[in-house]
């Protein structure tokens, strides 16, 4: 929670909704990523041995709820855990954002196109993972097709057979990239619900109809109180997915990174509904702060596997176990 | 005010009084059906209170002076989920168990505790809740049924009704009105300990949908109540009512309640060979929502621990619990519909279909979804 809590306040001053703004609009890229860099907070992951902080994804949930909260554009989750991966890797870490992918198309002549990569126009690099081999690919050589709405950063990224080549580096364990990039968006899920249901609560304190504030209309706390139960759930669904079972406290645990994403997935949606019926019109507004948060809420649910497809890998793990409580017990919770 | 829940570890040490007391059950409910299990705490079994008491068990946070095993609320959220998960029918020591017994120790003199407590702790006293009457549900302030003083104690007349099991129970804590009026709201409401067996007083067990008789309709007729039998003080009974429902709302029996049906839909599944995207899905959703609750319920569990009285918490517990419990329903209920060719075995469809009728009230009892709402809305202070 301290983590949380400095973070959350360097995050208050370098990635306000102007600076976000400014960003999306192309006037003023590099001011929040240099603080970012600056800040340390990059590192948190890294194990000691190789210059970091060596902490574990327990530690980072604080970090990435307060990145999630603010609704950092840059994909800092992705970087945080890629740069965990390079350096258990031994491999050299470059300056940059670097992006998270695992959805993959090969074409016959080595052609590889990385589908729907989150923060993927604000990345420098791009460590993806397809089945037995890792690469991490440079963007400044990729074809670039933007694949989201107004303000987003997502793309399909291709890159020619002679890149893809020369960038092939050492392999990480099997699907250590998709569970990193699930559990990482999982808990910024986390993050940015937390804010929109503070706004959201504001807002219905704030805004008077009927001669009351809108917040005191059974209708409209019937739904709020819905959404608070989902935020509270999620939050608690990712404090479960940090839990490190993993030798290395970078690496995460694959059963509850799935449970995390699964359950932030499910409910990002109905959050960010509520918050716009809430609202109304003036919180589908551009000038308006809301859907800065909530655009993220819609993303980042499909990115890296939505709900349905981390729900099944999670069902897959329990079915085998004979014990639903047991594997509740053991696999998802840890004792003390 | 309410809080976020964070994540906490259930504390090591437990178990192998895990283990005991799921070597116990197993032992115990081997012969039990699907459909019996689907009752959870809304089976009742007098002879299994009764050996749940000879083994310790009740009034596992009692201090040990008062016949209890000073535990702390950990041992007892470990030993209410191996009996929830395992639908033992614990309906008759229940409330008891769960309120009656603490907030006799935390309101009641040391007198009543003395009396009271170990009874309860043997399972030779269950209690059951007088709150709801005819025409008070959920505006439970606007109750009749009074308590009027008298050179005797007190004179008590009026009625209760939804009463879960007051027919086996032998004593009732009633919120009832010792002064003013209906009107007068929170001001003038008491608790009093009623001995159901004594003159004047009329149980009327009422049959719900699934065939069963859980709840009551409760008759007082010019009943002589003892001084004694007032807990706490006077006009304090609205505070007390509303810790107590902390306790009723805060537990792990607002997760598990349709957990016989998703074991035995699971059994079923891996027997069958099947593993399709949309099953593990299914699965896998119900799974993680179920652990989010459970690390919810331990938050909770946490406060109580700590001393604190997380009455919203637990609201939020319980309203979001109780969705998830019913949604269970409906989504085997829906994958069933969706493969009439699956070979579904008889007592997994009678456990369904009593889940259908009565999974309803899960978010009636101990408040409805529409209060609980209403307490949530106070506590992020939605004004």
């Amino acid at each position: 929670m301290e983590l949380l809590d400095t973070f959350d306040r360097l995050l208050s001053e370098t990635c306000s909704p102007m600076q976000i703004r400014q960003l999306e609009n192309h006037e003023e890229p590099a001011a929040i990523w240099s603080s970012l860099e600056s800040s340390g907070f990059l590192d948190i992951l890294v194990p000691e041995s190789a210059g970091g902080a060596g902490l574990g994804w327990q530690d980072a949930w604080g970090v990435l709820f307060a990145a999630g909260r603010h609704a950092v554009p840059y994909p800092v989750a992705q970087t945080l855990f890629a740069r965990a991966c390079l350096a258990g890797l031994d491999q050299d870490t470059p300056t940059g954002p670097i992006a998270l992918a695992t959805a993959v198309s090969h074409r016959g002549d080595g052609v590889l196109t990385a589908r729907l990569v989150q923060g993927g126009l604000l990345a420098s690099h791009v460590l993806l993972q397809d089945h037995d081999t890792t690469y991490l690919l440079p963007v400044d050589q990729a074809t670039q097709e933007a694949v989201g709405g107004q303000g987003s950063f997502d793309a399909h990224l291709t890159w020619q057979g002679a890149v893809v080549t020369t960038s092939v580096i050492r392999g990480l364990p099997r699907e250590t990239v998709s569970h990193g990039l699930a559990l990482g968006l999982a808990v910024v899920i986390a993050g940015v619900s937390d804010r929109v249901l503070a706004m959201t609560l504001t807002y219905a304190n704030d805004r008077v109809q009927f001669g009351k504030p809108i917040g005191r209309l059974q209708a409209v706390q019937q739904q709020i109180t819905e959404m608070a139960e989902r935020v509270y759930g999620v939050r608690m669904a990712t404090q479960l997915g940090c839990q490190s079972q993993a030798d290395q406290a970078w690496l995460p645990s694959h059963n509850t990174a799935a449970l995390a994403k699964s359950q932030a997935s499910a409910a990002a949606v109905r959050i960010a509904n509520v918050a716009h019926a809430v609202h109304g019109a003036i919180g589908v507004t551009h000038e308006y702060d809301l859907q800065i948060y909530t655009r993220r809420l819609y993303e980042w649910n499909r990115a890296g596997g939505g709900a349905k497809y981390w729900a099944a890998r999670l069902g897959r793990a329990a079915l085998d176990d004979s014990c639903l409580l047991d594997f509740m017990r053991k696999d998802l919770f840890q004792a003390a | 005010m309410l809080y976020p829940l964070d994540y906490v570890a259930e504390p090591t040490g437990l178990d192998s009084f895990r283990q005991e007391v799921r070597d116990f059950l197993d032992h115990e409910l081997s012969d039990m059906s699907t459909e019996r299990r689907a009752r959870s705490w809304m089976g009742s079994d007098i002879a299994f209170s009764q050996k749940l008491a000879q083994k310790g068990w009740l009034g596992l946070t009692i201090p040990q002076s008062h016949g209890g095993a000073g535990k702390d609320f950990f041992a007892r959220f470990v030993l209410s989920e191996e009996l929830l998960v395992s639908g033992a029918p614990v309906a008759a020591h229940w409330i008891a168990d769960r309120q009656s017994g603490p907030l006799i120790m935390r309101y009641g003199s040391s007198e009543q505790q003395a009396f009271y407590v170990p009874r309860i702790c043997q399972a030779d006293a269950f209690f059951c809740i007088g709150m709801s009457e005819p025409n008070s549900g959920s505006d439970l302030v606007s109750i009749r049924t009074k308590a009027q003083s008298n050179e005797q104690g007190w004179l008590l007349n009026g009625s209760k009704i939804w009463t879960t099991n007051a027919h086996q129970c032998h004593y009732m804590i009633a919120l009832v009105r010792t002064s003013g009026e209906p009107s007068d709201r929170h001001k003038g409401l008491s608790q009093v300990i009623v001995d159901l067996s004594l003159p004047g007083i009329t149980i009327r067990p009422i049959v719900d949908m699934s065939g069963d008789t859980h709840f009551n309709e409760v008759f007082f007729d010019n009943v002589q109540l003892a001084p004694d039998a007032l807990i706490g003080h006077e006009g304090q009974g609205w505070e007390q009512c509303t810790a107590e429902l902390a306790f009723e709302r805060s537990g792990p029996e607002r997760i598990y309640s349709s957990m016989a049906l998703l074991n035995a839909w699971v059994t079923e599944v891996r027997a069958s060979g099947i593993d399709d995207e949309e099953t593990l899905a299914l699965l896998g959703d119900l799974l993680g929502e179920m652990s989010a609750l459970r690390g919810m319920s331990l938050a909770v569990t946490q406060r109580l621990v700590d001393g604190d009285s997380p009455a919203v918490e637990a609201s939020v517990v319980k309203d979001h619990g109780t969705d998830f419990e019913q949604r269970l329903v409906r989504a085997i209920s829906d994958w069933l519909g969706a493969r009439p060719e699956f070979p579904v075995s008889g007592e997994l469809l009678r456990a369904l279909a009593y889940l259908e009728q009565m999974g309803v009230t899960f978010s009636l009892r101990g408040g409805t979804r529409e209060i609980l709402r209403g307490i949530i809305a106070r506590g992020l202070a939605l004004r």
